[in-house]
């Protein structure tokens, strides 16, 4: 075993007592003859023991005050904060299928909107059309409004230049 | 790593607040604890424990069991955690000074060799942690100080084991290049 792969397990698996029973064999012959890999060896242990004698703590009672507080707090305004939530969550779990069909949906609602407003517009050019007909009959130059039929925008000015 | 009954978790989620605050006697030491070593401040330890168990109150409807209360509770603990220490690390960086910090001490001064040993742990320990990475840190701290297996540190962190083991060698190397430089004693 060489030295890199020794301190590799040294670090690991041999201080995690999680090193199989071959390895352990094998190292343990390379730190009898590398002083290098033992002095390693000794401190990784001996860093390890700093943390063992390490207590849990407990929190000062005013955080559970506060925590309760603040649920508290958030229960009575609840209502939309629980709705933005929701959505929140909704959001961050979508899977990418749905996100695909709902990118689809958008996409054909987009459509169908553009579709029907077009052909609102389209109407309301006709219309207008008609309008412009209608006020150039009004004028009672009956000749030029009935000469073309329909989509003749002709005036006086128009027939007396052609 | 502990656990607690289905039925406190239900209750709660019904929004039982005793049931709740059973939750909160039964992880608060270590959510607390953990905070302080990745944090190594007290004040942002509590910060995080109070938005941890808010948090977790909030979530808790979303809870399905699928994964053990204790690793989604360790998992809500570490990102909360870093997120606080990132973010006042930042504050720090842009600041001149900070008042009113109290950096973490060993509580209660104690006397006896046991307790002079003690407090000696402690402060080497939040010496050692402030100069690890915070992914290092999360790592030694599930592994060292909370006692979880290789496959409990994978889960609780959501990466490979392979990268578990790879950032435990690097955070003790980190650590025990840190004792040599600065002649620090691992004991007393």
């Amino acid at each position: 075993m060489n030295c890199k792969t020794a301190a590799d397990l040294i670090l690991t698996d041999h201080i995690d007592g999680n090193i199989e029973a071959r390895a352990s064999g094998e190292l343990n012959e390379h730190l009898k003859s590398c002083p290098d890999c033992r002095l390693l060896a000794e401190e990784a242990k001996r860093a390890g023991a700093i943390f063992q004698g390490q207590a849990r703590k407990d929190p000062p009672p005013e955080v559970w005050r506060n925590i309760r507080a603040e649920i508290e707090e958030a229960r009575e305004n609840g209502y939309l904060a629980t709705f933005f939530e929701k959505m929140r969550f909704v959001l961050s779990n979508l899977k990418p299928a749905a996100v695909a069909i709902g990118a689809v949906v958008i996409l054909l609602v987009f459509a169908a909107t553009v579709r029907f407003t077009s052909m609102g517009n389209y109407a309301e050019i006709i219309q207008a059309r008609e309008d412009v007909i209608d006020m150039i009959s009004l004028n009672g130059d009956t000749a030029a409004s009935e000469s073309v039929p329909g989509y003749d925008l002709g005036t006086p000015a128009e027939i007396y230049f052609l | 790593m502990k656990e607690i009954a289905k039925e406190i978790i239900e209750a709660a989620t019904g929004g039982d607040m005793s049931a709740f605050e059973e939750i909160y006697k039964t992880f608060s030491p270590m959510v607390y604890t953990v905070a302080i070593n990745i944090t190594a401040q007290t004040q942002d330890a509590e910060e995080a424990t109070q938005e941890v168990f808010v948090k977790v109150f909030r979530g808790l409807k979303y809870f399905k069991f699928k994964s053990s209360f204790g690793t989604w509770i360790y998992r809500i603990t570490m990102n909360t955690a870093i997120n606080i220490y990132r973010s006042r690390s930042r504050r720090q960086t842009e600041a001149v000074s900070y008042d009113g910090l109290k950096v973490f001490e060993p509580a209660a001064p104690d006397d006896s060799k046991a307790g002079r040993e003690r407090d000696h742990a402690a402060w080497l320990t939040a010496k050692i942690l402030e100069n690890i990475s915070p992914e290092h840190r999360s790592c030694i701290v599930l592994r060292e100080i909370e006692g979880l297996d290789y496959s409990e540190i994978s889960e609780v962190l959501k990466i490979p084991l392979n990268t578990v083991r790879s950032r435990l060698k690097r955070a003790r190397e980190a650590m025990i290049a840190y004792i040599r430089k600065e002649g620090l004693s691992y004991e007393l």
